[in-house]
């Protein structure tokens, strides 16, 4: 699904989070949103989930714009935080099952997809149990069974490798994020973890309060940079030297 | 109690000041951020003029019904609504405060901790303590005190003051499950209705009151410490001893109480026994059942998830046809969307009909005991019912405008939104299946209003047709007033970070005019003679409420506000 952002600008009081944004996002690749701390990655994906209402400026999904009335369209959108919601005392496929039936994706097949993922992500040993007695990592890994068994067509993630899980986990979802992209999903989730970045992105979008500093492919990246092999390294200097 | 050190602080502070001194991008950020600071002085600039309308307030009711005891009767209520207030605050700042999770993390005990956010109540119930001063204050005045009375009035204010912190405790230790937000808003809510329709209903007010003051001081326990300063200060001294006993009680439960919250104070995470596995068809008490005698929880094995998962019995939809008539009926009522949301909303089941039951319990007991008091005082039976009615009413709204998990706040990215935000699920399908939830209990609620308004006229010596006139006009504000608070229960995680804009003001008008557009109509409805023209009132509230929920919803429907607030510091 196409995403495009046209002009966006969200302030919080005084401080201005998105500078007139825009961005315009291919359906199947991966986007790292990267950038300093309170730069507005997290509110690109607020705004994006509909979370937080644009001060001006408009999202468009396939031409259509994005508000809050538009189900259809907001069904094809899943946000994951970096602390996922749960019904804590609820099993974690009981949890699963709810993601399912409300995104509208229970369909028949969907059982053999949260059984691979299950097996995928170690939890089918603590399907049944409550996600409150998981830890931090194997929580986030049920939430994030639930976002690729329901995929939809534009997956948000806030910093989904500081969330806990373990590296078979973090191996896990890149492999099926990259399956999912091949079938035309678009894949956002914003990071400080540049290495990750560089090697699991098609593209990187680079924000420095709140505007668009860099959005391209890793490879034009690279072609620009001095340093070839820790381009976005080299990126994060020159901003810091700007301030 | 400080739990920080001052020496540390302040030199951090110099260095703080001194960096910023010296960079311009900080000195733009720290303006920024003083800006929020001077908000905050506004709101306590503003709340001393509550303390002042209360004293004008008594000073008003004195001046109309000549009774002091009616002045002192004003004090009582305002406590009692600070007894309701105080609880919730108590109740959030023991188990809801934000610095909680940091103490969570940090190697403080948790009886340190309880003493903190004790600390913290108590400070923030200074307020009330201006109100009670303000109030004593009037009356000195008016009375034209010596200066031994004046010196009367601080130690009777604190006495006052103290005595409905500990009925607050007193609530909290022995029912937290009472809905206390509901209560004191409801409260709240009538003192402003009262303020702004004082010209129509206060002289009726100021009449109720004048004609119970003396009963109302002693049947509420926020009325001893009244009397007690009432007898001292214009009366009986020696009588008005009397009353030191059962203030004196209330004030030393609160030792009590505080400790009986402190033994259960628990914030951390709390290492509970391993929970057995919750499979799906399965009640936790048959699995609990099949594991009796092994100290190992009840678990499944690998094949046997892999088959739940397999045979789609995981993602079979709940059939909540039971437990009463009540839930069945809604759930036959709700279409295959709206049992997905109701799955989302109240993931552990629809069980409404054991609530209802415990409602009616009381309010027969209500019933019982006003008729049987009747018997000896007319006057306090009317206030025994009426205190009774409240109690009973706070629990009926709490059923029928419940919301479940649908409006709960949950952590997102370093802000809070509510649970349903986050997830694709819309204004009008959440807010429709709620109002369903509410009109499906319309049966209870009916008998329930008829039954109490049968009764409350009796007492007050009112036809009794006309009581059951007001029975079903009462069923209906309560059912429809759902489009109301819906829209607020949508607003209360909703916030403008942006700079104030007239949209937001405009929303804010428009909530305070269809708010109050409610209430008079609504009041008309049971207030007017003319049934015909009653009705037509009642069905005017019914379209206002409906309006406000839609005009909400074209706000909301149009991204102009954001559905997060932040957290609370």
């Amino acid at each position: 699904m196409k995403i495009e952002l046209r002009a966006l600008t969200k302030s919080y009081r005084s401080i201005r989070a998105l500078d007139h944004v825009s961005l315009q996002i291919e359906p199947g690749q991966i986007v790292s949103l990267l950038g300093p701390n309170g730069a507005g990655k997290t509110t690109l994906l607020r705004c994006l989930a509909g979370i937080a209402a644009p001060d001006s400026g408009s999202i468009y999904l396939e031409e259509r714009e994005l508000k809050r009335d538009e189900l259809e369209l907001r069904r094809q959108i899943h946000l994951l935080p970096d602390f996922p919601f749960h019904f804590w005392d609820q099993s974690v496929l009981r949890n699963i099952a709810i993601v399912l039936r409300i995104f509208e994706a229970d369909r028949d097949g969907a059982e053999d997809r949260v059984l691979e993922l299950l097996r995928d992500f170690d939890l089918l040993p603590v399907a049944l149990r409550p996600v409150s007695s998981l830890s931090r990592g194997q929580a986030y890994k049920a939430a994030l069974v639930a976002m690729i068994a329901a995929d939809r067509e534009v997956w948000l993630l806030d910093e989904p490798f500081a969330s806990g899980m373990d590296p078979n986990g973090i191996d896990a979802f890149k492999r099926h994020a990259r399956v999912a992209a091949v079938r035309g999903r678009t894949i956002l989730y914003s990071t400080q973890i540049l290495d990750v970045a560089e090697r699991f992105s098609d593209r990187a979008c680079v924000i420095h309060k709140g505007a668009i500093h860099a959005f391209d492919t890793l490879e034009s990246l690279r072609e620009r940079a001095s340093d070839k092999g820790n381009v976005l390294s080299e990126m994060f200097r020159q901003l810091r030297e700007t301030v | 109690m400080k739990l920080h050190s001052p020496g540390f602080e302040k030199g951090l502070r110099r260095k703080v000041r001194r960096a910023i001194k010296g960079s311009p991008e900080l000195k733009r950020e720290f303006r920024a951020a003083r800006k929020f600071r001077k908000q905050y002085h506004i709101t306590i600039l503003a709340r001393p003029l509550v303390s002042l309308g209360l004293a004008l307030g008594i000073l008003q009711i004195w001046e109309k019904t000549n009774h002091v005891a009616s002045a002192f009767a004003v004090i009582s209520l305002w406590c009692l609504v600070f007894v309701f207030l105080h609880a919730q605050r108590l109740i959030t700042s023991l188990y809801g405060a934000a610095d909680l999770q940091v103490f969570g993390v940090l190697p403080i005990p948790e009886s340190t901790v309880f003493k903190w956010e004790l600390q913290r109540f108590f400070v923030g119930t200074i307020w009330a303590f201006a109100d009670i001063c303000a109030a004593y204050a009037a009356i000195a005045l008016r009375g034209e005190f010596s200066l031994t009375k004046w010196c009367a009035v601080v130690p009777l204010s604190i006495a006052t003051w103290i005595e409905a912190i500990a009925l607050a405790a007193l609530c909290v230790a022995h029912f937290p499950r009472f809905p206390y937000q509901l209560a004191s808003s409801l409260l709240i809510l009538s003192i402003f209705v009262l303020a702004i329709a004082r010209d129509f209903v206060g002289l009726v007010v100021v009449r109720l009151i004048d004609a119970c003051a003396t009963n109302l001081n002693l049947v509420l326990p926020t009325g001893w410490p009244v009397s007690l300063s009432q007898g001292l200060l214009f009366g009986d001294a020696w009588a008005a001893l009397g009353f030191l006993v059962p203030t004196g009680v209330v004030i030393w439960s609160l030792k009590d109480s505080l400790s009986r919250l402190a033994s259960d104070y628990l914030f951390k995470e709390k290492l509970l026994p391993e929970a057995p596995d919750l499979v799906p068809g399965i009640s936790d008490s048959d699995l609990d059942g099949s594991s009796s005698g092994s100290e190992r929880p009840a678990r499944l094995g690998q094949t046997a998830i892999e088959e739940i998962v397999q045979t789609r019995k995981f993602l079979a939809p709940p059939d909540w046809g039971g437990p009463g008539w009540l839930e069945a009926t809604f759930w036959r009522w709700c279409s295959k969307r709206e049992r997905v949301l109701a799955e989302f909303v109240f993931p552990n089941g629809l069980a409404f009909s054991k609530g209802w039951r415990s409602i009616f319990r009381n309010l027969v007991i209500t019933c019982v005991a006003a008729l049987a008091c009747g018997l000896v005082s007319p006057a306090a039976e009317m206030w025994l019912f009426g205190v009774g009615l409240f109690i009973a009413v706070c629990q009926v709204l709490a059923h029928v405008l419940a919301t479940g998990r649908a409006f709960q706040l949950v952590p997102c990215s370093g802000v809070n939104i509510h649970l349903y935000a986050s997830y694709p699920i819309g204004f009008c399908e959440l807010g429709v299946f709620l109002f369903k939830y509410s009109l499906s209990q319309a049966p209870v609620v009916l008998l329930f209003s008829l039954t109490s308004s049968i009764v409350l006229f009796h007492i007050c010596g009112l036809s009794l047709v006309l009581g059951a006139w007001a029975g079903l006009k009462v069923t209906g504000l309560l059912v429809v007033s759902r489009f109301l608070f819906l829209a607020f229960g949508f607003s209360s995680g909703t916030n403008d970070t942006s700079r104030i804009r007239v949209r937001s003001m405009l929303l804010i008008l428009l909530a305070i005019a269809f708010g109050v557009g409610f209430a008079a109509l609504g009041g008309a409805s049971l207030l007017l003679p003319n049934q015909i023209a009653a009705w037509l009132c009642l069905g005017a509230a019914a379209l206002d409420a409906y309006v406000f929920f839609r005009l909400y919803g074209w706000f909301y429907n149009r991204n102009m506000f954001d559905l997060m607030s932040l957290p609370r510091h």
